[in-house]
């Protein structure tokens, strides 16, 4: 039998197309297998090597379909080497590109809770409010609170957590932690003005019993002196004592009554957000 | 709106971020807690020869009586009873008595203290023994507005 | 016919299809880390650049490559691994003198301005120094940091071009003769009136307060000699003679810092000005 051209023709094009249809699906093999091994590396561990095989994989995907994919896995590993700057990078860029407003969600998530690690907690509230306020996301309002509540752990607001965590759920672990600690720790305020009211009362409220009674003796023993000096009209000397001496140990003692409150809260804080990173199962940042 | 942000962010920041990348790094633990920065006193009252014993032990007994009761009073890191005793441990007593009150008329001095010493931390200047010591490579001059974290 | 050739295409496709296992696929061939590789280095990523380049056989590189290896690994810091590479690059490749000044710049980052200056003799003719070159440029730069005898200003800023002339000829000044003050003028002055020699050294408040602080106890001394006290009298006496001594000592090493932010100053305006202007190095077209 004779072949036409046009047989001829479509048998060649046939051909071509064959061929080009296999180069497309050998393209797709070669981008999955790529993904592959980066997400390999990841797993392994090693972080750095892993970057650079997703951004490999990025600069080939010339049609840029899985640009959030590799952007999300590059903040990821970011985060793990503890670069958060990056992290943060990557993950605004892949915010751009999700495929469906859950992962727009988590992404957000994912933003704030490296902004926590960051300790840029001013920055993550500011972003929580921004969430809230997003109509798109009102389903979600209970893991915003969760998440929110974490903001204030990092934050050293214990009471504040609490009530956070009280809002998703009475029974919470998160909400119960976070009431013991802000029970027992001390207040500022008046360790500060117990100070103001007896010199060494405040040192007293915070366990510090012989700076207490130092700071005391040394107050009443300088006034004592000024006082002296005043009744026998020596105006000059009395003047002298209470402004060298009288007013500097008493600030003084107003100083060390607010510090060592301080102290003994941040100990409590840190062994408590010793404790949440080692012994909390549920989602943290 | 936040495109633009966010590619005005990639095209100001990408080659400042890169820098990470050029030393490679391991995976970092990632950590909770939060550190203070709160140097404490070193107490000890010993020392090397005699003399700094004696001088360890001198200081000791004024910072738990007397300083640690009177609030933070001097504006430069190291205090000055600290600034006192390594004067006295890097030189001789005679020299460290010298640079000693050199400093107290320095801490006199409350104005234009922002144009010539570099800071540390939030609230204090940092004015160390080593450029006092007379002995010219020992000096490492730091500009007024530097911000240094710790020692 | 067709049918035979459809079927062997379609059977050896998916055979190679199959065979291919991630780490030897086709984005791991020469062609494409070279593509990868340009683009990290044009993103400034240059140790995952270097690292691409590296992984290409070294017989199969090439200049460019080598080049390109070099500076990314000079940018890091890597110097003598960098300076290596650069003296890899043959002598008849067109880059080889673009390497040149990229070795000098390392020589110059890695303080050795000695070995800077005796690689630029033993690769070039010393009377090639008059003319305009990124070489010699570096070469009379490299005087400036180091405490050799540094070469007379008509000499030193011949090699420069016009808009650099009025910086270098400043740097040249600060350095031949540089406005620094003496300490032993300052604790002299210090020794007449209190408080003098720091006046002198710029620190006017200071001196002013232990001028103030030296009087006052001298002052209460000579009124409680007056008034008979003679314990308080000593007392303000010795106290008077420490802060005097204290600010002669403190006028010495005063001026002894005056000098030292001088020195300061002028690397830091050196290093500003060598920044701007990239080593003298002309920027190269690897990237667009």
């Amino acid at each position: 039998m004779a072949l036409t051209s046009t047989t001829l023709t479509f048998r060649k094009l046939l051909i071509i197309v064959f061929v080009l249809a296999n180069n497309y699906v050998f393209a797709q093999t070669y981008l999955q297998a790529q993904y592959n091994y980066a997400t390999q590396l990841y797993n392994d561990e090693q972080y750095f090597d892993a970057i650079t095989e997703f951004k490999r994989f990025q600069f080939f995907d010339s049609l840029n379909q899985y640009s959030y994919f590799t952007n999300k896995s590059i903040a990821m590993s970011y985060k793990q080497g503890g670069k958060f700057d990056e992290a943060i990078y990557y993950y605004s860029l892949a915010e751009l590109n999700t495929p469906n407003i859950d992962s727009l969600f988590n992404t957000k998530i994912e933003i704030i809770k490296t902004n926590l690690l960051r300790r840029t907690i001013y920055r993550a509230f500011d972003l929580l409010n921004d969430l809230n306020n997003d109509e798109r996301f009102n389903s979600k309002k209970d893991q915003i609170t969760y998440w929110k509540g974490w903001a204030y752990i990092f934050n050293n607001e214990w009471e504040k957590a609490s009530e956070e965590f009280a809002k998703v759920d009475i029974n919470n672990q998160l909400k119960q932690i976070c009431a013991n600690v802000a029970e027992s720790q001390y207040s500022e305020s008046t360790a500060k003005i117990l100070s103001y009211i007896l010199p060494g009362a405040g040192q007293f409220y915070t366990g510090n019993y012989i700076s207490g009674i130092l700071s005391f003796s040394w107050v009443a023993l300088w006034t004592y002196i000024a006082v002296e000096a005043f009744l026998a009209d020596r105006i000059f000397d009395g003047l002298l004592v209470t402004n060298f001496l009288v007013f500097r140990f008493y600030n003084g003692n107003i100083q060390n009554a607010e510090n060592f409150a301080n102290e003994y809260n941040s100990e409590i804080s840190n062994w408590t957000l010793n404790y949440l990173q080692h012994n909390y199962r549920g989602p943290k940042p | 709106m936040k495109i633009f942000f966010v590619l005005f962010l990639f095209f100001c920041f990408s080659n400042a971020y890169s820098q990470t990348d050029w030393v490679k790094w391991e995976k970092a633990e990632l950590i909770y807690l939060e550190d203070n920065g709160q140097l404490k006193r070193d107490y000890s009252i010993s020392g090397e020869s005699l003399s700094e014993a004696t001088l360890n032990s001198l200081a000791s007994v004024y910072w738990f009586f007397i300083s640690d009761l009177d609030g933070d009073n001097c504006p430069f890191k190291p205090s000055c009873s600290n600034f006192f005793v390594e004067a006295v441990k890097e030189t001789n007593l005679p020299q460290g008595v010298l640079i000693f009150f050199d400093r107290f008329t320095r801490d006199l001095n409350i104005f234009s203290r922002a144009n010539k010493y570099p800071r540390f931390g939030a609230k204090y200047y940092y004015d160390p023994v080593s450029l006092y010591t007379l002995i010219e490579d020992k000096i490492h001059y730091l500009p007024p507005n530097t911000f240094i974290k710790s020692e | 016919m067709t049918k035979l050739t459809l079927i062997v295409l379609s059977v050896t496709s998916f055979v190679y299809a199959q065979t291919i296992d991630s780490n030897s696929s086709v984005l791991h061939r020469k062609e494409n880390i070279i593509k990868f590789a340009d683009h990290l280095f044009c993103e400034k990523d240059y140790l995952r650049s270097a690292n691409e380049y590296l992984r290409i056989d070294e017989a199969l590189r090439g200049d460019v490559i080598d080049f390109k290896i070099a500076l990314s690994l000079s940018a890091i810091g890597d110097y003598s691994i960098a300076k290596n590479t650069f003296g890899q690059i043959n002598e008849s490749s067109a880059y080889y003198s673009l390497s040149k000044p990229e070795i000098m710049k390392i020589f110059f980052l890695e303080e050795e301005y000695s070995e800077l200056r005796k690689y630029y003799s033993a690769h070039n003719n010393l009377s090639l120094l008059q003319s305009e070159s990124p070489e010699s440029k570096l070469y009379f730069v490299s005087y400036l940091k180091d405490n050799e005898n540094i070469p007379s200003l008509q000499d030193f800023t011949r090699p420069f071009n016009l808009d650099e002339r009025e910086e270098v000829n400043f740097l040249h000044q600060m350095k031949a003769d540089p406005p620094s003050k003496s300490p032993i003028t300052a604790s002299i002055l210090s020794a007449l009136i209190p408080g003098a020699g720091k006046i002198y050294t710029g620190e006017i408040s200071d001196g002013v307060i232990a001028l103030i602080t030296t009087g006052l106890f001298a002052f209460l001394a000579y009124d409680n000699f007056q008034a008979d006290h003679n314990f308080r009298a000593w007392l303000f006496t010795g106290l008077a003679a420490m802060f005097y001594a204290g600010n002669i000592y403190g006028s010495y090493s005063s001026a002894q810092l005056y000098n030292a932010r001088i020195k300061f100053e002028f690397n830091l305006r050196l290093d500003s000005f060598l920044k701007s202007k990239n080593y003298f190095i002309p920027p190269y077209e690897f990237c667009e």
